[in-house]
């Protein structure tokens, strides 16, 4: 028993380690950006048909359809991604987190009427609120920054957070802890912000990078669907856009940009799993 | 009694989803009639479709008009093409049906037993192995999925066609193989998880080790008695799917040039096409709602403690 539990822990450490290792990457690709993005090299960039070329010394993943390096893309790429979906992240949070305290702590109708609200976002096709959104807030002037995404995201986002968070919060809000804080006549304000919130940051960590690995997915769907982020900044889900009529003879032209997504999303899961495997032995210890 | 609260609830939600769809779509800055008509229309036809279409009357107004039409079993015609929104319904919903069948009967089919799978052989490789395969399967976008079959399976290999719907029959079943496949890869990995979390949950009970010492098979203790705990989440978990996969699946259909709603509705959200638009969405909500409804009646059957006494 006790060589299984050690087990256990040794695996959500090294799943955390892992996730940590490919997110501290990542977010040195994206800092760092090696290489020009941006500038087309249609003498050394391209083929003498004019086709992207494949992996080499110059470029280590080749170039794409206009000669542009796709390392330096790629990278670019990382900073856009994880930009967007660390504003998205922060904002989904601070509304799942507000709503989701209010409703655990308040209970009753205010309880019911803010999870009925979150049953009708949940309604909601994902896809559908996001292409409508999106759209909306493209067709309304927003088309030269990622607003539009951000919000996007985030919009759709907050709904499971609040959902986690209030359910946490309930079981915490009749707890002694929460007794003893009314009894010395603590206003219901300082009790959710001096008491509650602490005690659920556990929780909000290991929400906000399972969000953020949602958020890096979704951003990319919408980037394929030409509602992503606006050029020239380059994103994974375009660069796979564009390249996609290449495949044939530009597989790199798919695998790279896929590849970074799947690594990308697969750092924050793996990142999440391990957080909340040490959220959970942390209450172990104590018992 | 319950059931009739359920139906309301559901009711509603599909009001709320058509309505605020209704809001968003005319909040795009966008003049319908210039869709209709193309650029380069003259002043006077405009005003004429926008006197047709309402377009320039208030925004309650449109909305009380499509309502009052849609009670009436009209759901209009689309801007761009002219063409009645129920045909062009009754078009697209079959195909994207049958997606969405092929993609549920894969995830059942190599979900639940590689569960299985996993759970009897708890901590070992296999175990391992799935939650791995699990975890990269869920961290990849349809697109990435769909683009990478379409390269190795039908590109390299030429074992399937590159896309299309085909014809009926053994051709439409080829071309229905990849983006089911699509579809269902991130599900076989969920549902491969939940199977397993839930057997390894029953499969430390006392009721499955007195089976074991009764002498059953192995299979007998699996199937019949450590697996039927499991059927609840699993039947929830096809209701959720059926109801987002009966929506239509705007990517994988992209992908693979696939004719469902959700193409047709990602096309008819671009044009701002709003018959279309709501006509889809109406479907999508109502498909959603009914899936609940199963997924409730179903549990009922399958587990008699939620029976009325």
């Amino acid at each position: 028993m006790l060589a299984c539990v050690s087990r256990v822990r040794r695996e959500t450490r090294r799943s955390a380690l892992i996730g940590a290792i490919l997110v501290v990457v990542l977010v040195g690709l994206g800092v760092i950006t090696p290489g020009d993005p941006h500038t087309l090299e249609v003498d050394r960039g391209l083929s003498e048909l004019g086709l992207p070329l494949p992996p080499s010394a110059d470029s280590p993943l080749g170039t794409d359809h206009l000669g542009r390096d796709v390392l330096a893309r790629i990278a670019a790429g990382a900073s856009t991604s994880l930009g967007v979906a660390t504003l998205a992240t922060l904002l989904a949070l601070s509304i799942g987190v507000a709503v989701g305290l209010i409703a655990g702590y308040a209970g009753g109708w205010v309880d019911r009427v803010l999870m009925r609200t979150v049953d009708l976002v949940l309604a909601f096709p994902f896809l559908l609120l996001a292409i409508l959104l999106a759209s909306l807030l493209r067709e309304s002037g927003l088309t030269t920054s990622s607003a539009p995404v951000v919000l996007t995201l985030a919009l759709a986002g907050w709904t499971t957070m609040a959902r986690v968070i209030r359910t946490k919060t309930m079981t915490l809000a009749r707890s002694e802890l929460v007794i003893a804080a009314r009894a010395i006549g603590a206003s219901p304000l300082r009790i959710v912000v001096r008491h509650l919130l602490p005690n659920v940051a556990s929780v909000v960590v290991v929400v906000a990078v399972l969000g953020f690995a949602q958020n890096i997915l979704a951003e990319s769907v919408l980037s394929y669907l030409g509602l992503g982020p606006p050029p020239p900044d380059p994103t994974w889900g375009r660069m796979l856009y564009e390249g996609r009529t290449f495949y044939r003879t530009a597989p790199h032209l798919v695998l790279a940009p896929g590849l970074a997504i799947v690594i990308a999303v697969i750092a924050f899961n793996l990142l999440a799993e391990g957080l909340r495997g040490l959220v959970a032995e942390d209450r172990a210890d104590y018992r | 009694m319950r059931i009739v609260r359920r139906i309301g609830w559901s009711l509603l939600i599909i009001w709320f989803v058509v309505t605020a769809t209704f809001l968003m779509v005319v909040a795009i800055p966008a003049d319908p009639a210039k869709t209709i008509l193309g650029p380069r229309a003259t002043e006077q036809a405009l005003a004429r479709v926008n006197e047709h279409y309402c377009f320039d009357r208030s925004v309650v107004v449109q909305y009380g008009c499509w309502m009052a039409n849609v009670a009436r079993g009209d759901l209009g015609e689309s801007y761009r093409t002219r063409r009645p929104v129920s045909e062009l319904l009754g078009d697209r919903v079959w195909p994207t049906l049958q997606l969405a069948l092929g993609a549920i009967m894969l995830q059942l089919l190599f979900g639940v037993p590689l569960g299985m799978w996993a759970a009897r052989r708890k901590r070992e490789w296999p175990d391992r192995a799935v939650t791995w395969v699990s975890l990269i399967a869920q961290s990849a976008p349809p697109f990435v999925i769909g683009t990478v079959l379409l390269y190795v399976v039908a590109y390299r290999w030429e074992l399937l066609p590159l896309g299309g719907y085909g014809e009926a029959g053994l051709d439409r079943l080829a071309h229905l193989i990849l983006p089911a496949a699509t579809l269902a890869i991130a599900g076989i990995a969920y549902y491969a998880r939940i199977t397993r979390n839930e057997l390894v949950e029953t499969l430390d009970q006392d009721y499955v080790r007195t089976a074991r010492a009764k002498g059953l098979p192995e299979s007998t203790v699996l199937m019949r008695h450590a697996f039927r705990p499991a059927l609840p989440p699993l039947v929830t978990l096809v209701g959720l799917d059926l109801g987002i996969l009966a929506g239509g699946a705007v990517v994988t259909e992209s992908v693979f040039a696939w004719p469902g709603l959700g193409r047709e509705m990602l096309q008819a959200i671009l044009d701002v096409d709003m018959p279309v638009i709501l006509g889809v969405v109406l479907v999508t909500a109502i498909a959603v709602a009914v899936a609940n409804l199963l997924v409730d009646v179903v549990h009922v059957a399958l587990d008699p403690r939620l029976r009325d006494p």
